[in-house]
C-alpha cells in the first residue's frame, strides 16, 4: 500500500482515540476541553516507558492510557461538580497546565550510548520502539486499527447494556436521573475515568508511529477538533466520532480538493450542523430511525 | 409510612415551608391542595431530596431519609412525577421505564419496565424515543417509570396537567390501579375531581403549612376552606 494512504489512514485512526474520548464525556453531558492532555499524558508515558525503561510496547500502551485514566480522575475529582461553561473552562485550563508542564519538562539519560528523553520545548525525540523492532507501517497502522476495534467493541456493548443508558440519562438530565436513583457523580467519575484511558491510549500510539511528540502534538485545537469530531458525526453511536475524523482528515485534510481551505470549510460545516443538527448527522434520532428500521426488515424476513 | 416532622424550607429569607408535619401510612392516598406558591411542589422536592432543608426531619419507613442525597432517598422508596413532564427525550420508552432502583438485577428491571409500560398501555411503543410520543403518552409513560421503580411512595405532581377530562379520568384511575396496598401516594393536583376519585384524605397547604388536613369529602363541604382555594367569589 502507498505510505501516503498509510500515514492517513493511521493518523485517522489515531485521532479517532481523542475523537471517542471527547465523545465519552459528551454522551455524559460534559464538555471537555481538555481531552488532549491525556493525549498527551499517554504519549510521554508510553514513550518514556518504551525507551527510557526499555518496556514492550503492550506494557508501555497499557501504562500511558493508565496514567492518563489516573490524571482524568484526579482532574475529576475537581472539576465534574461544575457543569455547562465552568467545566468547559476548567479542563480547558488543566490541558494548558499539563501542555507549559511539558514544556518545562526535562527528564534526560543515556540509553545505549545516546543521551535520551524529554527535553522540554524541544519534546521527545527517538521513541523508536516500532524501527528498532521491524514493525514496519503497515504493520503499525494495523495494530492502530485493531485497538481502536476494540475500543469501538467495548463501546458497543457499554451502549448495548446498563452502562450506556445511565451514560445517556445522566447526559440528557443530571436532575431527573438523580431522581430516579441514579448516582451521577459515579457515572461522570467513570465517564471521566475511560474517557481518559481511550485518550492516554490514542497517545500512546501517537508517540510510537510519529516517533515523536512534542508539547505542541497536544494543544488547545487537538481538543477543539476532537469535540468537533463528535458534533459533526454525531452522538446516537460510537461511528459517530469517527465519521466526523474520516471527513475531517479523511476529505478534507488528506484529499486535495479542499486545501488550504480545510479550516474554512471544516468551521462552517461545524456551524452550520450547530444550527440544523445539534447533536450530528447520526444523531439519536437517526440511530433510532435505523434501528426501527432494521429490526421491521428482520421481523419481515423472518 | 412517611412521617415529615417539623420540615422548614427556606429560599431567599423566604419561608416556602413553615414547620410542616404530616404522617401518611403505608398504601394511603392523599391529595395535597392549596393555592399556587403554598408549598406543595417544594414539599415533593424536599422529600425527594432537590429543596434544602433548614430544620426537621423526613423519614420513609423508620429511615431518615431527610439528609441524603437524591438518588439514595430513590433507592429508598421515594418515586415521583413532575407538573411538566420530565422524561430523557433522547432515550426510546422502554429505556426510560427501565428502573434504576427496587430490581435485584437488570433482568428484573427489564420485566419490570415491560409489565409497567404494559399496565399503562405503551407496550407496543417500547421502541418509540420518548420525544416522538403524543404529550399524553408521555403522561403515561412518566407513571410506567414510576410503577417500574416499585417505590414505596409516589409523588404525583399534577399528573393530569394538560390532558383533556377523559384523559385525566384514565390518568387518575392508572394510578388508582397500578400501585398496591405497599404505595402511598401523595398527589397534587388542581382538579378536584380527581383528588376526589383517588385520595380520601386531603391536605389544605397554605403559606408553607398544614392548614387542614381531613378527609377530602369533608374539605370539600367545609365553606370557609373552600374560599380559600377557590377564592372568595364562589362564597355566598
Amino acid at each position: 500500500m502507498d505510505t501516503y494512504v498509510i500515514t492517513v489512514l493511521s493518523n485517522i485512526g489515531m485521532i479517532s482515540f481523542v475523537a471517542l474520548s471527547a465523545y465519552i464525556l459528551l454522551l455524559s453531558g460534559q464538555i471537555s476541553f481538555g481531552q488532549q492532555a491525556y493525549f498527551g499524558i499517554g504519549a510521554y508515558t508510553a514513550g518514556i516507558a518504551t525507551v527510557m525503561w526499555q518496556w514492550p510496547i503492550a506494557g508501555a500502551l497499557v501504562l500511558g492510557a493508565l496514567a492518563a485514566s489516573v490524571a482524568a480522575g484526579l482532574v475529576g475529582l475537581a472539576t465534574l461538580r461544575l457543569s455547562g461553561i465552568y467545566f468547559a473552562m476548567a479542563t480547558l485550563a488543566f490541558a494548558e497546565i499539563m501542555r507549559i508542564a511539558a514544556e518545562l519538562f526535562v527528564y534526560r539519560r543515556e540509553i545505549g550510548g545516546v543521551e535520551t528523553g524529554p527535553d522540554g520545548i524541544d519534546g521527545f525525540r527517538d521513541i523508536r520502539y516500532f524501527f528498532a523492532n521491524d514493525i514496519s507501517p503497515f504493520q503499525s497502522c494495523l495494530i492502530v486499527y485493531a485497538l481502536l476495534a476494540a475500543v469501538l467493541a467495548a463501546l458497543f456493548i457499554v451502549e448495548r447494556t446498563r452502562g450506556g443508558r445511565l451514560l445517556r440519562q445522566v447526559g440528557e438530565d443530571p436532575l431527573l436521573a438523580e431522581v430516579q436513583g441514579i448516582d451521577v457523580m459515579r457515572v461522570r467519575m467513570a465517564a471521566a475515568l475511560s474517557a481518559g484511558a481511550v485518550a492516554g491510549l490514542g497517545g500512546g500510539l501517537y508517540a510510537h508511529l510519529m516517533t515523536y511528540v512534542e508539547p505542541r502534538s497536544f494543544d488547545i485545537m487537538l481538543g477543539v477538533h476532537a469535540l468537533a469530531y463528535g458534533l459533526i458525526g454525531g452522538l446516537g453511536t460510537a461511528l459517530g466520532p469517527l465519521l466526523g475524523v474520516l471527513i475531517d482528515i479523511g476529505l478534507l485534510e488528506s484529499t486535495r480538493i479542499f486545501r488550504g481551505y480545510r479550516m474554512i470549510v471544516f468551521g462552517g460545516l461545524v456551524a452550520v450542523l450547530l444550527i440544523v443538527r445539534p447533536r450530528g448527522l447520526l444523531d439519536e434520532v437517526a440511530i433510532s430511525r435505523i434501528r426501527q428500521a432494521l429490526r421491521r426488515r428482520r421481523h419481515a424476513g423472518g | 409510612m412517611l412521617e415529615v416532622d417539623g420540615l422548614t424550607v427556606r429560599f431567599d429569607g423566604v419561608e416556602a415551608l413553615r414547620e410542616l408535619s404530616i404522617t401518611v401510612p403505608t398504601g394511603a392516598r392523599v391529595g395535597v391542595l392549596g393555592p399556587n406558591g403554598s408549598g406543595k411542589t417544594t414539599l415533593f422536592n424536599a422529600i425527594s431530596g432537590l429543596a434544602g432543608i433548614a430544620a426537621g426531619t423526613i423519614r420513609l419507613d423508620g429511615m431518615t431519609i431527610s439528609k441524603l442525597a437524591p438518588h439514595r432517598i430513590a433507592a429508598a422508596g421515594v418515586a415521583r412525577t413532575f407538573q411538566s413532564v420530565r422524561l430523557f427525550q433522547r432515550l426510546s420508552a422502554l429505556d426510560n421505564a427501565l428502573p434504576s432502583v427496587g430490581a435485584a438485577s437488570s433482568h428484573e428491571a427489564r420485566e419490570n419496565a415491560l409489565a409497567a409500560l404494559d399496565t399503562v398501555g405503551l407496550g407496543e411503543r417500547r421502541d418509540t424515543l420518548a420525544g416522538d410520543l403524543s404529550f399524553y403518552e408521555q403522561r403515561q409513560l412518566e407513571i410506567a417509570r414510576a410503577i417500574a421503580q416499585r417505590p414505596r411512595l409516589l409523588l404525583a405532581d399534577e399528573p393530569t396537567a394538560g390532558l383533556s377530562p377523559a384523559e385525566s379520568d384514565h390518568v387518575i384511575a392508572l394510578l388508582g390501579r397500578a400501585f398496591g396496598a405497599e404505595t402511598a401516594i401523595l398527589l397534587i393536583e388542581h382538579k378536584i375531581a380527581a383528588v376526589e376519585a383517588l385520595c380520601p384524605r386531603a391536605l389544605l397547604l397554605i403559606e408553607g403549612h398544614v392548614a387542614a388536613d381531613m378527609p377530602t369529602r369533608e374539605m370539600m363541604s367545609d365553606r370557609d376552606l373552600a374560599s380559600v382555594y377557590f377564592g372568595s367569589r364562589l362564597t355566598p
